[in-house]
């Protein structure tokens, strides 16, 4: 994933600038995608 | 919305932003005004019948979870929340507390969706195998990085309460209001904000329920907003027949951000394939139906004409906000179900934010796998490169 898409022409010529994140979990990154960790304050009943 | 609800006694108001609220807030001069949810019910809930929520996307869970949990009926907005797990906890709730509810999906009470289940029961097209939908939208920004300026909320806003349970930014003049559809934090995107509305047709006429693979790709994939432009499929697996068709595996690809599904063979030169907002193309054996956004003008690809609706319940005036007062008023035994109680809307709105989750997790490079009765994807998922 990108954390910055930048571009710009400098010297005539197109220069992206481009940033990334750190590799992911996939599975840490997944599983909060599908159960969101709550803030404090917040939270869901339980699942009947 | 609610205003289309002024036959009833609005008693409670719940905004966390009274000068954007201000006009609905100032409507209904006897209601008591909060900013906080949790407050209005514990001050308010033994007056409370029934709950609508039109907030952000990331909050409809918590809120419309308490109110069921209270047994009161919800109308919700949708997407119906944000996770599957949300969705799935709100289904089972709506079911054990036999109240009626409905998401804001409105073509669900049309006779456009009516007219192609029919047309699709009755084995017309035939057996369904591939269907195309687009939307086009975002009308909202989306694939931004992360603004690093703070603004200063106006005082009539709690942002603290806006953010709710997702985790803590600063506010930025970026995410509210309106424009927080495009962040994942609070919104869904595109894909989340249209899908509810455009894929409701195809469920419910070929009785979708969880998909068993799902694959995304997209524009700049940014890590906090939804990106310009999303292909999102789904694979669902062969169901049970109806009486006059089959209903074999079928692949369902979602397209945004001015991406256009192929126009099918025989598609009239220069017909707009945009009607309402999108379009769905559900590819038969036997002919080919095409339905705008909410299932609006149905028509058939060979030029026959799909009979009126006659089978299905017709929602009067197909007004969806009205039904839902109407299933209120019934008892649980006797009532009518909308037509988007949550036991129909619940399959959708997994569908649907398994498509987020798919076009989230594209850096893996691969079609996922979901066990969706488990809600689990394969447990061995590998680390997903830096670019």
């Amino acid at each position: 994933m990108k954390t910055k898409d930048g571009f710009s022409i400098k010297d005539g010529h197109p220069t992206f600038n481009h940033q990334y994140t750190d590799p992911i979990n996939a599975l840490e990154f997944a599983n909060e995608l599908i159960r969101h960790t709550y803030r404090e304050g917040y939270s869901l009943p339980e699942m009947p | 919305m609610i205003r289309e609800m002024n036959s009833e006694n609005i008693v409670a108001l719940c905004d966390v932003d009274w000068k954007y609220a201000g006009p609905q807030l100032e409507a209904y001069p006897n209601a008591k005004k909060y900013k906080d949810f949790r407050k209005m019910f514990d001050e308010m809930g033994s007056q409370i019948d029934a709950v609508v929520v039109g907030t952000a996307d990331h909050t409809h869970a918590v809120i419309a979870a308490r109110a069921l949990s209270m047994g009161k009926h919800v109308y919700c907005e949708k997407p119906l929340t944000h996770t599957v797990y949300e969705t799935r906890l709100l289904t089972r709730l709506a079911a054990k507390q036999k109240v009626a509810t409905q998401m804001g999906n409105q073509g669900a009470s049309g006779n456009g969706v009516r007219q192609i289940c029919e047309a699709i029961w009755s084995g017309m097209i035939g057996e369904v195998t591939r269907v195309e939908a687009f939307t086009d939208r975002p009308i909202w920004p989306q694939g931004l990085e992360t603004p690093t300026e703070v603004h200063t909320p106006h005082p009539e806003l709690d942002w603290d309460l806006f953010i709710g349970p997702a985790p803590y930014r600063p506010y930025n003049q970026i995410y509210h209001p309106w424009n927080w559809r495009g962040w994942w934090d609070f919104g869904t995107g595109a894909l989340g904000d249209m899908a509810c509305h455009i894929l409701q047709p195809a469920v419910k006429a070929l009785n979708l329920k969880s998909p068993v693979a799902v694959q995304g790709s997209s524009t700049a994939l940014m890590t906090d907003c939804a990106p310009n432009a999303q292909i999102a499929k789904f694979i669902f697996p062969a169901r049970d027949n109806m009486p006059k068709v089959g209903m074999p595996r079928v692949e369902v690809t979602w397209y945004d951000g001015g991406l256009l599904p192929e126009y099918p063979k025989g598609w009239p030169a220069g017909r707009n394939m945009n009607d309402s907002g999108g379009a769905v193309i559900f590819y038969g054996t036997k002919d080919t139906l095409v339905c705008g956004c909410y299932g609006v003008n149905p028509w058939l690809l060979s030029g026959r004409e799909i009979p009126a609706p006659a089978m299905t319940r017709e929602v009067p005036e197909g007004n969806h906000i009205l039904d839902f007062v109407r299933a209120c008023k019934e008892g649980p035994e006797s009532r009518i179900k909308c037509a988007s109680d949550f036991s129909e809307a619940g399959p959708l709105n997994e569908m649907v934010v398994m498509g987020v989750l798919a076009v989230r997790l594209q850096g893996l490079n691969r079609e996922l796998q979901w066990d969706g009765e488990a809600m689990k994807l394969p447990t061995s998922l590998p680390t997903i490169p830096s670019e």
